[in-house]
């Protein structure tokens, strides 16, 4: 299964990143992902 | 989290278990995993340089740009950690075209007239260069079909190719040569390649030039043992001449480079032909050194991308000659950049002096003598195109930067986690990781 999450986990992430939570919510979001 | 699960899946591998995610379509081997990890890693750190690196850019007073930057990385990201674990031969081409599709807009984010045309020209020709790929697996595939029942995967064609006809497999395998090696910035192929990565911002340059050129090779290195069934096609030959040519011509253009950015995009070029080379040597030995290359490429390039954008972001400057004295201006910058500029010109005991080393060792030992002097000679070449600008940049007399800003908290996490294994694996391999380079060298033979 994690071979799916590592397909899934980015594009979940690239869809957070756009959400407007803070000045630098699309970074933590980014690096917590990764 | 990613990184996490891709050590994960690389100690299973080690570990000599197999790795399936769906039969035929996801899966992962001693290779795959390899430069999974490899993505990962540079992406995990990349993106904490990004942070502090963005901030200090003209597109920190527009959240929503960099809202869009983190969107794109993320699936560019996405596109490079599909290409080794997907196991069907089309599906990896797709992937391959994406990490472009992808990426071409993150090149262009700076929007400067450079970056556009840069982000054009990358776009236009590796687009070029994927429609030959997209030729060869078509051919490939025709193949496959009229010899028998394979499914279309890495292990069906390593099983089916001896009952393909030799000449669709050697047409098939120059246009995946020309496809893929334009995406891996082979030469003559390259010359979209110092453009896209110094006109990028420094953490997109660091997963260009040090990860996606790998993942592209990664394509191609894959059809060898599929096309050592028929030898008339003389492949190992073929990687040694274009895996030459890319280093030589890249050691001769380092020499007389004007920008740092590019000083460190040409030197990718130089070691995607040493890894070819390396793979057409033959020998196991020299199969385990193309990998470590990769490795040590990997790192290497990626914790130079990071030094040149501290740089750049001290400096305000991508020219060799406007920046001098660094070491009194900006010392953060200065030991980055130095470190980066020694251990990618292959100076001992960083990792790229011990994968290099490999590779001409096992050059020896396998009785290519020309080759391996040739390649020593370009190395030194290159070795002496990348640090005497550096030298000067770092050494030089200083010229004071008008109010420039301190070098950020996350650009030195960044390039202290970026250069653990920079610094490590050229002193100690861990025993994991050596049984992972073992398994990787195997998948590139029969």
């Amino acid at each position: 299964m994690d071979l799916i999450y590592i397909l899934i986990i980015p594009v979940l992430v690239a869809g957070l990143s756009l959400i407007p939570i803070g000045k630098r919510g699309a970074s933590i979001v980014t690096i917590l992902g990764l | 989290m990613i990184l996490i699960l891709s050590i994960r899946i690389a100690f299973r591998t080690a570990s000599g278990a197999e790795v399936v995610a769906l039969e035929n379509w996801i899966s992962s081997d001693g290779l795959g995993a390899l430069v999974l990890l490899l993505v990962s890693f540079v992406g995990f750190t990349a993106a904490i340089f990004s942070w502090g690196y963005l901030e200090r850019t003209a597109a920190a007073n527009n959240p929503a740009k960099i809202r869009r930057y983190y969107a794109r990385y993320n699936l560019f990201l996405l596109s490079m950690l599909a290409v080794p674990i997907l196991s069907h031969v089309a599906l990896l081409w797709i992937a391959v075209e994406l990490t472009t599709l992808l990426s071409v807009f993150l090149v262009s984010f700076e929007n400067t007239s450079e970056a556009l045309e840069a982000a054009w020209k990358y776009g236009v020709l590796t687009c070029l260069g994927a429609a030959f790929a997209l030729m060869g697996v078509l051919i490939l595939y025709w193949g496959v079909s009229t010899s028998g029942k394979e499914a279309f995967t890495w292990q069906g064609l390593a099983t089916a190719s001896s009952s393909i006809s030799p000449m669709l497999l050697k047409t098939s395998f120059l246009f995946i040569l020309i496809g893929f090696g334009t995406k891996a910035g082979l030469v003559p192929l390259h010359t979209w390649l110092p453009d896209a990565h110094s006109q990028a911002p420094s953490p997109v340059c660091a997963l260009l030039s040090g990860v996606e050129t790998t993942t592209a090779l990664y394509a191609i290195l894959r059809f060898r043992p599929i096309l050592q069934a028929a030898p008339s096609i003389y492949i190992d030959n073929w990687f040694i001449v274009f895996g030459l040519l890319s280093v030589g011509t890249a050691a001769f253009l380092l020499v007389q480079v004007k920008d740092y950015k590019r000083l460190f995009a040409f030197s990718t070029i130089e070691h995607m032909g040493i890894i070819l080379v390396a793979a057409g040597l033959g020998s196991s030995a020299a199969q385990y050194g193309a990998t470590f290359q990769m490795i040590s490429h990997a790192v290497t390039k990626s914790f130079c991308f990071f030094a040149a954008g501290t740089t750049l972001l001290s400096a305000g400057s991508r020219d060799i000659i406007a920046v001098r004295g660094l070491i009194r201006t900006s010392p953060v910058a200065a030991i980055a950049l130095m470190i980066g500029g020694l251990a990618i010109a292959g100076a001992p005991p960083f990792t790229v002096f011990l994968s290099e080393f490999s590779i001409l060792k096992a050059g020896i030992a396998s009785g290519h003598y020309l080759v391996t002097a040739l390649l020593t000679l370009f190395i030194l070449i290159a070795f002496c195109g990348i640090l005497f600008p550096i030298n000067r940049m770092v050494f030089g007399k200083p010229i004071e930067f008008a109010d420039r800003p301190t070098v950020t908290t996350t650009s030195i996490v960044t390039l202290v986690l970026a250069g653990i294994p920079v610094f490590l694996l050229g002193l100690y391999l861990p025993g994991p990781l050596h049984e992972l380079l073992r398994l990787a060298a195997a998948s590139l033979g029969r």
